[in-house]
Order: C-alpha cells, then structure tokens, then sequence
C-alpha cells in the first residue's frame, strides 16, 4: 500500500513539474546591417547576425569600390559597424547595443567616399542576414 | 608580468620547467638508493607502453581576458577520454603522445543556460547544446618504482588543444558553434599504478593552456575567425583513472 502511495506521489509531483514548465524559447535573431543607398558603385549590402553563445563573434565586411567599406562586427550583446576610407566625422564608427538593435533601430549614415563621392548608407536592424554581398 | 619567447607566446617559466623536468627525470634517484619495493612486481619494462585514461574534468580560469569570459561559464565540467602512446625508454622513462577528447555540456552562462534548459513541455530537446574539447601534445612521465607493485609517477606534457560550444536551436533552424585553440604549456600529472599483467590506478591532471584563436559559425556557415587579442590563462583539473598496457 505504502508503495503504491509513494509511487502516486511521485507520478504527480512529475505531473506537477511539466504543469509548471513554461514553454522553452530558441536564441532571439538579432541582426544588423548596412546597406548601400546611392552611388556609383551599385547596391551592396551586409548583414550579420547578433551570436548567443559566450566568446562567439560575427563579422562580414563588403567594400563600395575603392570608395570605403562597411564592416560589421557583431558580439552577443552589441554590434561595431565602421567605414573605413571615409573622410567625414558622420561616417566614425559606430557602437550599437543589443537594446538598441532589438528596439529597432535605422539611420542614415552619409558617407565621403576616398572618390569623392558622398553615399548614402541605410544602417539597420532586422535585415536579412543571407543577403550578404560578400559573405 | 610573465615574459615569453616571442615567436610562440610560450611564457619562458613553462619552458625552463619543462626542460628541468625532463633533465630532472633522467637522473632523478641517486645511484647509492636503494629501488623502491623492488622486486615485488612484475619486472620493470621497456619498450612499447600504452595508457587509457578517463575520469571527470572541471574548468578553472578565463578563456580570455574580456570581462567575465570564464571557463566554467563556457564549459561545465567533462567527461574526458584520453590515450597515451609511446615507450620507456629508461625502466623508468616513459615519452609518448597523449590525445585526449572531453565531452560536456554548455557552462554556467545564464543567458545560454536558459536556452539550452529544455522547460517546455512537448517532450522534444527542442534547443540542444554541447560542449567538445580536444587536447594533442607530447608527454614525459617518470615512474619511481617501476619493477615494483605500486608505482608512483610524474608526468609533465605540453601541445595543442581546442574547445567548442555549439547550440542547435531545432525549432527556429539556427546553430551556432564557438571554437576556440590554444597551447596547452603544462599538463602535470601524478598518480599511482598497481602493476600486474596490466597496471592501472587513480591519477590527478592540472592542465593549464591558453586559446589564441577563435573561429564562429553560424548555420554551418563561418562568420569570424581571428586571434584572440585579449588573452587568459585556463586550466583544467582532472580526477581520474587510468589503464596501462604493459606497465
């Protein structure tokens, strides 16, 4: 009797524990990207997506000619996005934090080409991260 | 402030212990001393020997130098499986190669914790996650009594090693795995083998290395791969058992 009892308790302390589990949620997708507005040198566009796991980083990087390049460079909790070659003090980099990004966030980056050319770049959460120029 | 040869990062401390260990082995009983025990086991050999170890690993120190990046948050405690390959050159000399993999879990990192944590209630690991290390180098033991019964010993080792962690989050089709490399510049050992047929017997492991890169990928596919600028001294501590073939 006594077994059945305690076997009884523990069916329903197990039934008690899957009751009040709450459903399991995946890593959220976090993405940044940059993505060319004007210029000669075509659309292009990079994106990378926020990591989840300690120590992991993701980067990507796609040049606009010989212009500048957009680099991107995401850690689990803020991203860097920089323009190398630019002339101006709008294009410095960037530091963006998982707050900012998952709030939603954009902005238009004017950037002083080495050609001599002023581009306009969308910087962005939310894109898609296979839509890299150069992965 | 640990000074190091510039070409390998190794800290000059590590080397110069390495190098008196391996000419402290070589003459390290007197010749007047009487052998330990001698006699009351199987003969001393020479040649070929081989060793299987298992045991428990735990984690200790930074795997860099950012912030809070421990190893314990990375990689919970393994289960390690390691093989050492090589000869006695000396009755009491034993150099070979070890190859150690250790199969864990994620660490104690909340936020990857939490995913990893199959809460929900369909039955399914919905997010699965897993920790691999592997360590490859060359070792060195010294046997203080190796023609007797119980045989105590000392072992030094140095080579390469890397660790990953992966995430497979099946239901939302995302992973996400971390791997980062390094030396291993000491992994001191000791233990005691009872010798028969086969020998074998509990030993104690301090492993201490640094990763000097890291590589990510996301989906299969790699999004970085670099050195690792900010640099940390980890280690790992295994209790364990170990099996020796032709002791």
């Amino acid at each position: 009797m006594k077994s059945w009892q305690s076997s009884g308790a523990t069916l329903m302390a197990i039934g008690a524990l899957f009751a009040c589990s709450s459903e399991g949620g995946g890593p959220s997708s976090i993405t940044i990207g940059a993505e060319l507005q004007n210029g000669p040198n075509g659309p292009r566009a990079v994106c990378v997506r926020l990591p989840v796991l300690l120590g992991s980083q993701s980067a990507a990087t796609t040049s606009v000619g010989s212009a500048f390049d957009m680099d991107l460079l995401a850690l689990r909790h803020n991203a860097h996005i920089r323009f190398p070659g630019a002339r101006n003090a709008e294009a410095a980099g960037r530091t963006l934090s998982l707050g900012q990004l998952s709030a939603g966030y954009a902005e238009t980056v004017t950037v002083s080409g080495s050609d001599g050319v002023e581009y306009e770049v969308l910087v962005h959460s939310g894109c898609s991260d296979t839509s890299n120029d150069d992965p | 402030m640990i000074s190091q040869l510039p070409w390998t990062g190794v800290p000059r401390v590590v080397l110069a212990g390495a190098f008196a260990f391996a000419v402290g082995v070589v003459d390290a009983r007197p010749a007047h001393a009487a052998p330990v025990s001698e006699g009351s086991g199987p003969p001393a050999r020479t040649g070929f020997q081989m060793a299987l170890r298992s045991g428990v690993s735990f984690p200790m120190g930074d795997a860099s130098g950012g912030g809070s990046d421990t190893l314990g948050r990375r990689y919970a405690w393994q289960l390690p499986i390691a093989i050492d390959l090589g000869a006695k050159v000396t009755r009491s000399i034993f150099v070979g190669t070890y190859f150690q993999l250790g199969f864990g879990a994620e660490g104690s990192d909340r936020e990857v914790t939490a995913y990893c944590d199959d809460d929900d209630d369909n039955f399914s690991n919905d997010v699965s996650c897993s920790a691999l290390t592997a360590r490859l180098g060359l070792m060195a033991n010294y046997q203080f009594a190796p023609d007797a019964a119980v045989n105590p010993w000392l072992g030094y080792g140095f080579g390469f090693e890397s660790a990953s962690q992966s995430l497979n989050d099946k239901q939302h089709g995302y992973s996400e795995t971390t791997t980062a490399s390094g030396l291993t510049y000491a992994q001191l050992a000791g233990g005691v083998d009872f010798r028969g047929s086969v020998g074998g017997g509990p030993y104690l492991e301090f492993a201490m290395g640094r990763f000097t890169r890291t590589s990510t990928e996301q989906n299969g596919r790699q999004v970085y791969s670099g050195a690792i600028d900010d640099r940390a001294l980890h280690a790992w501590i295994t209790l364990g058992l170990r099996l020796v073939v032709r002791p």
